[in-house]
């Protein structure tokens, strides 16, 4: 993929980059939307939810762009349908949905009333978010392995 | 003087810092104040609390006071002091009487030192002072204590009279004691040594006589103390979640087998109950109880699987896990507390995931760019996000617990002649604001009979249609400018002008409701000069705008011999375009149940909003608004399938229950007690309800608190319908004018079970959330927040769970009694010979 990209003329290249950029961008804030309209205090904290945001972005929405760049159309593959083409768009799916998850389950928390300081707002979302993160590395690295199992034995499997 | 300073626990830092802090404090403390500071519960160290380990029921207690307040010898002083005792001990140091129900006994480091009344008495020798002074406050307690026992056994009659002849006993045996002593104190004789120390003997075995009567009486209240028939319990869940279980596998088709039920028993056995022998008891009482849930299953399955076998599964089994999530997390207060904020949470999900996984993967086959994508899913996308922000705003209309007192009331639940004073800009809008959303509804109601053809039928549905429901509306608004005067004002008009308003209301909502029932077909025959107006418009100009100049979409049926073999003929003969004069024209068949259902929705929701008030109105319409926007994504996602009966998925009902207990919070309830509007009881009435009236307040309170569970249960069958309804929406040629709803009437075996699969899975999802709130309760029965928190929510989700089965089977009873009256209606209208 980098090799094709290497031959690509330095404007394309650079407005890849800004259409990445924007993209990006664009994902915060949605992230940021989505979050305040998921419970998230609209008015208050209006900083630690876009922090937040950026973290998920950056998580799921960077690793992508780096990976499968800005065509519209391999997102679409990807995340729409859901058809990964090879070990690295496998491995990008269970990332971003693993970072979801943990985000997710990071609300939970919240509103235990175990007065611990780590309880306020955006921490164990934040958190969680990065153990989802984690786990999703772990899952996409067994995924690689059992892969490259798979393709050593092709007998056995047979 | 006294000063209480709480903590919610001592064990943490920030307490530690707080005690620190104390410090401060203490220095300028005066001579007569006696500082304590306590906890009011211990926490185990992974922060739970409430519970009744010795972690949690554990708490610390400091006292200081300049003055010295104890001896280190004299009396035996206690490490460990029950929180009850803390409330005689306070009471008599502040000089007050021992409150009534007081069972706590007193702390006796306090009482060393003589108080100023009891110093004067200064024939009491120095030694056994402290000691006496101690026994004359134990005295008062105890007589105190006995009063109360004996005024409650009264009463009641809950003690054993055994135990208290006992007790009494050891009283008299203390009172003699204390008699002799202060004998022997107020004797002018010397005391010698000796007499000190019989005194000290004596004084040391009152105490104990006193103690013991005290210990006595505590044993004898934590008999009959919150008792708990542990058998019933048992025996309820076990029924309730086994049946639920069982329907839960019939409906996802999953083979009932008894090794099932046995496992779901024992673990119900082990999960109440630790001890053997009654868990052995349980389980050969169980063995039947199987049996008979295997009879129930093999009922159950006889409601055999619907034709179109429902595809996508991942969104019904998250459905279904959010929805167990949510009955598991009922176990836990903070979550009770919060769940206002945790449904709304958890619909968002199933909705976000439903239409992440279904809504942009069904036109997985034809590849496309991502940018047609999103121009064909920009319905799709607008739904959505309408679901979300409907969802959020929702949370502007929630009501407060009392254990959260940082929690603002929100502006709209405060009555309109509060504000007043403070915001009148606010005021003017919210007024507005409720009124558009009380005529926007039955603005489209008529809208859309008009527009279908259901209109103008017979006299007295027209009239209720037109100027009946309106009417409400009208009288809705006024009587709400009426309560924004000032209660002072409206007090002095006669009852008749304070009550008027919602009597016609009422009056117009009843009339509305009863000619639904008196004339629940609402479709036309067209003479035969207007059916050939109509085609001939449609012969003429079959591909343009015909349908403009007809006064209505119009559904045509064949005659007698067709109507049986149903469409293929007819929709020969309509491409063909041979019309025959004699195929009667009817309007609005293709609507007919939806229209019915969805005036008496209209009605229900004019008659709440007048019960919830002005400020509540906008939540109505969010709840609406939710509500389409989850039978719309359901039915554009169903398109592709095109089944002639819809099949409602697993996901929206699991959605639709979700959401009626997310607009119970934000509808302005909350599970306690408290918070019940009790107001609403005399919306239309004034004065006192004579006591044969006395189940009209009932009914009006009901309808206010459980006002979202009845919107949702009424509309239940319109994820049945709409899919069907809104065929007669889309646009499409004239020649291929969709059956819509009458696919129904045309397959009646097919709605009947597909009605019954929808009734049952509704109920199952809200038998889950009761399930929950059992098996919290049961569980949490010794917990410190049982009767503030479980115990209430228990109550409340089992009368909403009541209430949603009465407005469901009310609903569902009214959309089969309108399949029955169409097919008359067509046997006596359509299919007469020719």
């Amino acid at each position: 993929m980098f090799s094709s990209y290497d031959n690509l003329k330095f404007s394309h290249r650079l407005y890849n980059l800004v259409k990445a950029f924007f993209i990006f961008l664009f994902s915060c804030i949605a992230f940021h939307a989505v979050t305040v309209l998921y419970g998230a205090p609209a008015f208050e904290a209006v900083e630690e939810t876009f922090l937040f945001s950026l973290l998920v972005s950056t998580l799921s929405i960077f690793p992508c762009l780096l990976v499968i760049g800005t065509s519209s159309a391999a997102w679409s593959r990807l995340y729409f349908d859901r058809k990964p083409e090879d070990e690295t768009e496998i491995c990008l799916l269970c990332l971003v949905i693993c970072t979801y998850l943990g985000a997710w389950f990071g609300a939970f928390p919240i509103p235990l009333d175990w007065d611990r300081p780590w309880q306020a707002w955006p921490i164990t979302v934040c958190v969680g978010s990065l153990w989802g993160h984690t786990l999703g590395v772990c899952v996409s690295i067994f995924q690689l392995l059992h892969r490259i199992s798979d393709q050593n034995q092709p007998e056995k499997l047979r | 003087m006294l000063s209480f300073l709480c903590f919610h626990s001592l064990l943490l830092p920030a307490n530690l810092i707080s005690i620190l802090a104390l410090k401060s404090v203490v220095n300028k403390l005066e001579e007569d104040t006696l500082l304590l500071v306590l906890g009011d519960h211990g926490m185990t160290k992974t922060g739970d609390h409430g519970g009744d380990s010795p972690e949690e029921v554990g708490a610390a207690l400091f006292a200081y006071s300049p003055s010295q307040l104890w001896h280190k010898e004299e009396i035996h002083t206690q490490n460990t002091v029950s929180q009850i005792d803390l409330v005689p001990t306070v009471a008599l140091l502040l000089g007050t009487p021992i409150p009534f129900s007081n069972l706590g006994k007193l702390i006796p480091d306090f009482f060393a030192f003589p108080s100023q009344e009891l110093r004067s008495i200064s024939r009491v020798p120095l030694e056994v002072k402290p000691l006496f002074n101690y026994v004359c406050a134990l005295h008062r307690n105890v007589r105190q204590v006995k009063t109360y026992i004996e005024t409650y056994h009264s009463q009641t009659g809950a003690f054993s009279t055994s135990l208290l002849t006992k007790s009494n006993m050891k009283y008299q045996e203390a009172l003699t004691m204390l008699s002799r002593i202060t004998q022997i104190l107020e004797s002018q004789v010397k005391i010698t040594a000796e007499d000190i120390n019989n005194l000290k003997k004596d004084l040391n075995e009152t105490e104990k006589l006193f103690s013991s009567y005290l210990i006595l009486v505590s044993n004898m209240c934590h008999e009959i103390w919150a008792q708990y028939d542990d058998f019933s319990i048992e025996i309820g869940f076990g029924i309730f979640s086994g049946m639920l279980f069982v329907s839960m596998l019939v409906l996802f088709g999953v083979p009932v087998r008894m090794p099932y039920l046995v496992l779901l028993q024992t673990l119900e056995g082990v999960c109440l109950w630790s001890s053997l022998p009654l868990f052995l008891l349980v389980l050969t009482l169980l063995i039947p109880a199987s049996f008979i849930l295997l009879k129930v299953s093999k009922m159950l399955q006889r409601l055999d699987p619907l034709p179109g076998r429902y595809q996508c599964i991942e969104t019904d089994v998250l459905a279904v896990v959010l929805c167990c999530m949510h009955a598991v997390s009922l176990t836990s207060n903070s979550f009770v507390m919060s769940e206002s904020y945790i449904t709304s949470y958890f619909a968002n999900s199933i909705m976000t995931f439903v239409f992440l996984w279904k809504v942009l993967k069904k036109k997985r086959s034809e590849p496309m760019l991502r940018r047609d994508r999103f121009r064909k899913n920009l319905k799709e996308w607008i739904l959505f996000l309408l679901f979300l922000i409907a969802s959020k705003s929702s949370q502007l209309f929630l009501s407060c617990r009392e254990e959260q007192p940082w929690c603002d009331v929100s502006p709209f639940l405060k009555p309109l002649s509060s504000l007043r004073l403070s915001k009148s800009q606010f005021l003017n809008i919210r007024y507005l604001l409720s009124g558009a959303c009380v005529f926007l509804p039955v603005i489209g109601l008529n809208r859309w009979f008009r527009k279908l053809g259901n209109h103008g039928v017979f006299f007295i549905r027209h009239f209720s249609l037109t100027y009946g429901l309106p009417l409400t509306a009208v009288c809705l608004w006024m009587n709400w400018a009426l309560q924004a005067v000032p209660s002072s004002i409206l007090d002095k008009l006669p009852a008749w002008q304070q009550t008027f308003l919602p009597r016609i209301a009422y009056l117009m909502i009843f009339g509305s409701l009863m000619s639904v029932l008196i004339d629940p077909v609402c479709a036309r025959l067209l003479t035969e000069e207007e059916g050939r107006q109509i085609k001939e418009a449609v012969h003429v100009e079959p591909k343009t705008k015909a349908k403009d100049k007809l006064p209505s979409r119009k559904k045509r049926t064949t005659n007698s011999k067709y109507h049986k073999s149903e469409e293929g003929a007819q929709t020969d003969k309509s491409s063909a375009g041979s019309i025959n004069a004699r195929v009667p024209v009817v309007c609005g068949l293709g609507t007919v149940y939806s229209s019915n259902l969805l005036q008496v929705f209209i009605s229900v929701f004019l008659l709440i909003a007048l019960l919830l008030g002005d400020g509540l109105a906008p939540s109505l319409i969010l709840m609406m608004v939710q509500m389409f926007t989850a039978v719309e994504l359901k039915s554009l996602t169903d398109r592709e399938e095109n089944q002639k009966v819809p099949v409602v998925p697993v996901w929206l009902v699991a959605l639709w229950s979700m959401m009626s207990m997310q607009y119970f919070f934000t509808t302005g309830h909350q599970a306690t007690i408290p918070s019940i509007r009790f107001e609403t009881a005399f919306i239309g009435y004034h004065g006192n309800y004579p006591s044969y009236l006395y189940w009209i307040p009932a009914v009006l309170i009901i309808l206010n608190t459980f006002a979202a569970q009845v919107m949702f249960a009424v509309a239940v069958p319109f994820m049945f319908l709409w899919t069907l309804t809104r065929r007669n929406l889309e646009e499409g040629s004239m020649t291929d004018v969709p059956k819509g709803e009458m696919e129904l009437q045309l397959d009646s075996d097919l709605f009947k079970k597909g009605l019954s699969h929808l009734v049952l899975y509704f109920v199952s999802f809200q038998a889950l959330q009761l399930c929950g709130t059992m098996l919290s309760a049961a569980l949490h029965r010794r917990h410190l927040m049982a009767w503030g928190i479980f115990a209430p929510r228990f109550i409340f989700e089992g009368v909403s769970f009541l209430v949603t089965l009465t407005a469901l089977s009310l609903s569902c009873g009214f959309v089969l009694f309108t399949h029955r009256a169409l097919g008359k209606w067509i046997d006596r209208h359509l299919n007469r010979p020719v």
